[in-house]
């Protein structure tokens, strides 16, 4: 048993490009699933190139420098922060007749049943991570190339 | 582009860049220190050096000044045997 402790040390310390592999390969699908989410809000050329930002992490951690590496995790955060935000401000365009009703409080507006769904917190929550995940891995590069440059001085 | 299209942008770009330079100034100073604590153990190797080269050049003395001492008392010990030999012959003469 490692331990809550050693764990964390792990986790903070961990090599390997086998975390960029997986975050590449979920970026991609993340993008994929929010086509059709709003057509407006996130139109599919936005998706294209935060699904090929993601997958770009492929190359760069095979062949490319730990520089760049950082950087296009750096991009992603942006651009996965960006959706984030678009997301969790989203209103539906919907152009529709308004009902009202009139009960004992009065005339209230028609419950349209537009409240957020549980799909909704899903995909807010998996934005949430993926932006913290490409922030951890953006810094965890950051802390190799220094520690690379201190055995180097 | 309106400034509500705007707002995500910003709020994106801004948090972002918030995040990341807490981040990285946490690892800077982390790589700072890791790098004072290697001059300091640095030095402190330096020290321990000259202590062992010091401890080795007395060793060396004190097994050269060993050899030397077995080589006299040696010699001495040839001596005493000599001088007991011519002691021994001369008794022998006295009590013929």
């Amino acid at each position: 048993m490692s331990g809550l402790k050693v764990t964390y040390k792990k986790v903070m310390s961990a090599n390997g490009p086998a975390q960029m592999l997986t975050y590449s390969f979920w970026g991609v699908l993340m993008a994929g699933m929010f086509q059709g989410v709003c057509d407006i809000c996130f139109p599919p050329e936005l998706l294209l190139f935060w699904g090929t930002v993601s997958a770009a992490v492929v190359p760069i951690t095979i062949w490319g420098s730990k520089g760049w590496l950082r950087n296009i995790l750096l991009v992603d955060v942006v651009v996965s922060a960006y959706i984030m935000v678009v997301f969790l401000t989203h209103e539906p365009h919907t152009q529709e007749y308004v009902y009202y009703t009139l009960g004992s409080q009065g005339m209230e507006m028609a419950n349209r049943g537009q409240s957020h769904s549980l799909s909704d917190w899903f995909h807010a929550s998996a934005l949430i991570w993926m932006t913290l995940h490409a922030l951890y891995l953006a810094d965890l590069t950051n802390r190799q190339i220094l520690e690379k440059k201190r055995f180097t001085e | 582009m309106t400034f509500d299209q705007m707002l995500p942008i910003i709020i994106a770009a801004l948090g972002s860049a918030g995040l990341w330079g807490f981040l990285s100034l946490r690892a800077k100073q982390s790589h700072e220190k890791s790098l004072k604590d290697d001059a300091k153990s640095a030095e402190f190797n330096d020290t321990l050096k000259e202590q062992v080269d010091r401890l080795s050049d007395k060793l060396d003395k004190v097994i050269s000044d060993k050899e030397q001492l077995l080589r006299e008392m040696s010699d001495m010990k040839a001596q005493l045997a000599e001088a007991n030999a011519t002691i021994k012959h001369l008794e022998e003469l006295l009590r013929k």
